[in-house]
């Protein structure tokens, strides 16, 4: 117990530790093999200022590290053990007795001042176990509240305890003047009221601390050696330990706080980690609920499924005795949430430690990884990618370049909208254009490229250069992951992509049905390097385009099966069967394309000059852009053994925007070539499907347009019927011409041999007379098939023909 | 014989205009619609009444009525002109395509017309299509409210090549001055809301007509002089009151058709009666005959209603039948079917000017005798036919002015 609480003290507050090393050895061996002897100075030195800190950052104390949280969390389960145990064995004096523990770790903290070690080491606990104690004195309280009666009178009785304590502690605080100066404000509360002030003080803290009720573990832990060493702490010294417990807490969520910009992307990374730290969680939680079973409804600490359950619980339940049990549920529920909070924030500050500190923090993160269970990970999906757009955006805006970028594709599209064959000379126009350009010829022909290549390809290659690319960029920069690491260059460059795919769920979702050469990258879970490596490795290797899907999870296999419009199956071997197909017949055809880009790449590597000029082969001017992006993206195949020296001289040749940009972020210029091909393309992909590019869209545009041409020429063809009509007119006229006299006499004459009719039933000649408006279409039924027979003509008419003729003659005519 | 249905024919209506709307505020802004209730349409112009008039809507209120052109046959009809006169660049009847049809008579010059902006361009388009083939076979008039467009009018119609059909005739009303026509001033009627817009005129035509057409014994064609069956023919009274004449509709017509010098014509404009040899109007009496035979229970309660008036007030109302006849036969060469007899009936006519269809006082007594008074035939037959709500024609509120 006592060592692992003091690696995790050191971990999170290295002045205590130097503190703490001085105390110790004065103070007693036992209490310091129970307790960590850890720094009981630092936290009375903050306490006053800190003290006010908002809870919320105290739940979040265990942000500093996952591994320390962790190993806290494992520290504290026997602690609580002991503390149920004792919790149990104080059957008698239960009352007072669950109290004692919360309060008695601050009178540990005044026996420090007589025997500094176990004060100081209480104190260290109660800082460092916060999350996880504060939780289980939550989930003591929550026992109070079930013996509600327990609660009120153990309050009593605990003053009294308390007094007792607080007047054994005090003779023993004397002898210490460093005790005293360093627990000055707990000495103080001491001196206020050992047993009035401090109720009152209690109260005012339960009131506004939230977060003490995570602290539960630590006064347990405290109570502990209260039992073991010295019982008898005052009142006061329990108090002013909560406050300096939470200080230190709150200090190390401040810290956090400012490690963490509050940028959505982490929330995004938020994910992962958290379905991790849940688990970690959840195993020292399960502990804990092992000891505190009693406790149950009470325990936020067990998995976020566990505390779900737990709400619901208590909402099912709540409702139900909601009056009876107010209290109780109050406490409980509100535990929960702020053990919710604090693991939020923990694992924000995870996220963001690994961001902020570049992908080095990312590499403990590591051993982290689990293989989430494929709701967990669908959840995750889910809730990423709208947080993903946002992100996408944000990074958008901090790229300088992103709104040239932006113009520049408007522009583009504009003029391509205008169908202006002729490419601008200028460079970003030129790269837009002969994209376009490629694309068109594409379409007419079978939507590939002269060479041969997907058009998907094509757009990937785009993508590169447009803002999407920027992004891109600019999250390479943020991370400072080639600055930080001295990892490779690919790895650095894998990872830009891979982050970015990371943070963007619908992206990774979405790209993983096409991800040819490299899906495991675009997982989500692959932000730990060594996985990103790997799959750089894999990619590295000749194009193996097939994803592995038997690597993925189920929920990303279903969602790739959805992708390709199929409902997910729930054999993972069919599944994986599916997608092989699915990707086999998608992607064959690609897969020889990025053969050959690949072997272009070699061939271009040396300049890009060579490209441009393979690449008009197919295109026309602009290509020379567009044979920059392929050459990146045909680079980034190649990257894993060669990338990083080869991606500086294209940087300098490539005359593109997407250079220029590169070049003004000073490093990403090196990602964008390094990043691998299929990487790109399943960026595409996913934006296709999901959130598509300003770019993507007018190039969708176009190419629907495209297509559309033909579409339109069937409809010119309707508007020709009309001509055409008229041409059937014209000929009826000219055949009026010949026998015109006969077709429009031989309609009057049969007009006229009709019958007469009836009032109810007129004949046509009759309509006509009665002005009523004449439905041409019935008119010629009636015409062709009997009127015409009257008068032995055999030919017909059509609605256009007597329609000039009605008109002709002033009979007010329409159309049904 | 055609299968339609013929349950679903409308009569011609009573009344159906294309008017043209012109802002009171800004002169320059022109409206051009089509309604068969001129002064209700106006209102809701106006914002005086509830109503689609979107375009209208807005500061250029208050909207006057310039000129109507009235007399439609039929709702197609006047929307067909209200959409031609709106879009004249689009329509048939006034572009090239009137020349490529070989019978490219009525018009004049041919000029392709874009959407006319001016009142000026709107007169033009007007009088073109009143000399159009196709709607200047129809007899329509045209009614001025505003003296200075009738001018305008009239400076067109002077300097245009062609000439409108006598037997459209210009009527001008309203604050136009009286003695453009001599003979047209019975024909006014002094203003948008005192247009009848229902069936009164013709109420006792046809009173007569279905007084003369009860008894079926002694009916004979005038024209073929062969016996004449109602019920199973249709047939055409003389509008004039004190002419018992009656004759099949196509005796009559190919009558009136070769006695007019026009060829090719189908529809006769006017002919004069066999019987009284009085000038009638085709329209008029079609008018009359499509509302006697799908007139429906609206003719069943106007007849109802006309009984029971002749009891009370049996002078008066003969007297201004009389006056009907006559005046329509008098007017000029070409009466126009509405002719005298909207000042002869608006007192009638005044008490349901809320509505088409005129509704009596007694109105729900009728309704309650009718089972008791006429099973016969033709209240069969007509059973099917569409009730008032049914006739009541919709404003269409195209607007192609700005």
């Amino acid at each position: 117990m006592s060592a692992a609480a003091d690696v995790i003290v050191l971990s999170s507050s290295p002045d205590r530790i130097t503190n703490d090393s001085l105390v110790l050895p004065a103070h007693d061996p036992v209490k310091l093999f129970d307790l960590s002897p850890h720094s009981s100075s630092p936290s009375p030195v903050r306490s006053p200022s800190e003290l006010f800190q908002p809870p919320t950052r105290s739940r979040t104390f265990e942000l500093g590290d996952s591994s320390q949280s962790k190993e806290i969390k494992t520290p504290n389960e026997p602690a609580v053990k002991k503390a149920n145990t004792t919790l149990k064995s104080k059957s008698t004096s239960s009352k007072g007795q669950p109290k004692r523990r919360g309060r008695r770790p601050a009178g540990e903290s005044q026996t420090v001042l007589g025997g500094p070690g176990p004060a100081s080491v209480a104190q260290e606990n109660a800082p460092k176990k916060t999350t996880g104690p504060r939780k289980k004195r939550v989930d003591n309280e929550g026992k109070r509240g079930k013996a509600t009666n327990k609660t009120i009178t153990g309050r009593v009785a605990k003053s009294g305890n308390a007094q007792a304590k607080s007047l054994q502690d005090k003779p023993m605080d004397v002898p210490t003047p460093e005790a005293l100066l360093q627990m000055k404000p707990a000495s103080e509360a001491i001196d206020l009221g050992n047993d009035d002030l401090q109720l009152e003080a209690s109260m005012k803290r339960r009131m506004d601390w939230t977060p003490t009720k995570d602290t539960s573990a630590q006064t347990i832990e405290l109570s502990q050696e209260g039992f073991a060493g010295a019982n008898p702490k005052s009142f006061g010294s329990l108090l002013s330990e909560y406050s300096f417990s939470d200080v230190s807490s709150a200090r190390i969520d401040v810290r956090n706080f400012g490690d963490d910009g509050p940028t959505k992307r982490r929330r995004i990374e938020l994910v992962d980690p958290r379905l991790f730290g849940s688990s970690k969680q959840a195993s020292r939680d399960i502990d804990n609920i092992d000891l505190t079973k009693n406790n149950q409804p009470e325990q936020p600490e067990p998995k976020q499924k566990q505390k779900k359950q737990a709400r619901k619980f208590t909402t099912l339940t709540a409702r139900v005795t909601a009056n009876y049990l107010s209290d109780y549920y109050e406490g409980s529920d509100l535990s929960s949430k702020e053990t919710t909070a604090s693991r939020e924030n923990a694992v924000t500050a995870r996220k963001n430690g690994s961001k902020s500190k570049g992908k080095a923090a990312s590499k403990p993160k590591e051993p982290e990884f689990i293989v989430l269970s494929p709701e967990a990970a669908a959840r995750s999906l889910e809730n990423q990618e709208l947080i993903f757009g946002t992100c996408s955006q944000l990074e958008r805006e901090d790229s300088p370049t992103s709104l040239k970028e932006l113009q520049a594709a408007i522009s583009e599209s504009e003029r391509y909208a205008m169908a202006e064959p002729s490419p601008p000379s200028s460079s970003i126009c030129a790269t837009h254009t002969s994209r376009f350009t490629t694309a068109r010829g594409l379409w007419s022909v079978a939507a590939r490229d002269l060479e041969g290549s997907l058009i998907h390809q094509t757009e990937v290659v785009d993508l590169v250069d447009t803002p999407e690319s920027a992004k891109m960029k600019t999250s390479t920069n943020n991370n400072c992951n080639e600055q930080m690491l001295g990892d490779r260059a690919i790895v650095t460059l894998r990872e830009p992509l891979d982050q970015p795919q990371g943070e963007a769920p619908g992206l990774k979702a979405i790209p993983a049905t096409r991800r040819e050469p490299s899906p495991a990258p675009s997982l989500p879970t692959t932000k730990t390097r060594d996985k990103a490596k790997e799959i750089t490795s894999q990619h590295s290797e000749p194009p193996p385009e097939m994803p592995d899907y038997s690597g993925f999870t189920d929920a990303e296999l279903s969602r790739q099966v959805a992708s390709y419009g199929f409902k997910p199956l729930k054999n993972r071997k069919k599944m994986i069967e599916l997608l092989q197909k699915c990707w086999e017949s998608k992607h064959g055809k690609s897969s020889t394309a990025k053969t050959r880009a690949s072997l272009q790449t070699t061939a271009i590597e040396p300049t890009l000059e060579h490209a441009s000029s393979e690449s008009k082969k197919s295109q026309k001017q602009p290509r020379k852009t567009t044979t920059t992006r392929k050459t990146t993206t045909k680079f980034k195949t190649k990257t894993d053994s060669n990338a990083p020296p080869k991606t500086k001289p294209r940087k300098i040749p490539s005359t593109s925007d997407a250079i220029k940009a590169l070049g003004i972020r000073s490093s990403p210029a090196q990602t964008p070539p390094t990043r691998s091909f299929f990487n790109v393309e399943v960026i595409e992909d996913s934006e296709e499907e999901s959130l598509p590019s300003p770019s993507q869209i007018q190039a969708r545009y176009i190419l629907d347009i495209r297509p559309a041409f033909p579409v339109s020429k069937p409809i010119y063809n309707p508007t020709h019927l009309k001509p055409h009509p008229s041409k059937s007119t014209t000929k009826n006229s000219a055949t009026l011409s010949q026998k015109q006299p006969d077709l429009a006499d031989q309609i009057l004459k049969a007009m006229h041999a009709q019958s007469a009719g009836t009032p109810s039933r007129p004949s046509w000649h009759e309509k006509i007379l009665m002005y009523d408006p004449i439905v041409l279409e019935d008119f010629a039924t009636w015409l062709n098939t009997e009127g015409l027979g009257l008068v032995g003509e055999d030919r017909e008419v059509g609605a256009a023909f007597l329609r000039k003729w009605c008109e002709s003659r002033g009979i007010c005519c329409c159309y049904r | 014989m055609s299968d339609v249905d013929v349950a679903h024919t409308k009569p011609i209506p009573a009344f159906y205009c294309c008017y043209l709307l012109r802002s009171t505020v800004r002169q320059t802004s022109l409206y051009i619609g089509s309604t068969p209730h001129p002064s209700r349409r106006l209102a809701q112009h106006n914002g005086v009444s509830k109503g689609g008039a979107r375009k209208t809507a807005n500061d250029k209120r208050p909207w006057e009525m310039v000129l109507i052109v009235e007399s439609f046959t039929s709702r197609t009809a006047a929307l067909q002109f209200e959409w031609a006169w709106q879009k004249p660049g689009k329509s048939r009847h006034l572009g090239l395509l009137d020349d490529d049809t070989e019978s490219a008579r009525g018009k004049g010059k041919t000029r392709p017309r874009g959407p006319a902006r001016s009142l000026k361009g709107h007169l033009e388009n007007l009088h073109a299509l009143l000399r159009s083939t196709y709607f200047s076979s129809l007899p329509l008039s045209v009614r001025f409210f505003a003296d200075d467009v009738h001018q305008l009018w009239r400076v067109w119609s002077d300097r245009v090549d062609g000439v409108i059909p006598e037997h459209i005739k210009v009527i001008p009303d309203g604050s136009c001055v009286e003695d453009q026509y001599p003979g047209v001033e019975h024909a006014r009627v002094g203003g948008v809301d005192r247009i009848q817009v229902d069936y009164g005129k013709i109420y006792n035509y046809l009173e007569k007509a279905a007084f003369q057409l009860d008894d079926p014994e002694n009916l004979q064609c005038k024209v073929c002089q062969t016996p004449i069956a109602p019920k199973e023919e249709l047939v055409v009274v003389c509008p004039q009151m004190r002419c018992y004449c009656v004759s099949h509709l196509l005796c009559l017509s190919a009558r009136f058709l070769d006695s007019a010098k026009e060829r090719g014509r189908l529809v006769p404009i006017s002919g004069k009666c066999p019987g009284c040899h009085k000038t009638a109007q085709w329209s008029l009496m079609m008018q009359e005959l499509s509302f006697r035979t799908r007139g429906g229970k609206e003719l069943q309660a106007i007849l109802r209603k006309r009984r029971r008036g002749d009891c009370r007030t049996d002078i008066a109302p003969r007297e201004d039948t009389d006056d009907v006849g006559t005046a329509a036969a008098e007017y000029g060469d070409f009466p126009v079917s509405v002719g005298g007899s909207i000042k002869g009936l608006n007192n009638a006519s005044d008490k349901s000017t809320h509505d088409d269809i005129p509704l009596e006082d007694d109105w729900y007594e009728s309704l309650a005798l009718e089972s008791d008074n006429e099973v016969d035939d033709r209240s069969k037959s007509h059973s099917t036919v569409p009730t008032r709500a049914e006739i009541v024609i919709e404003d269409s509120d195209c607007d192609s002015t700005g």
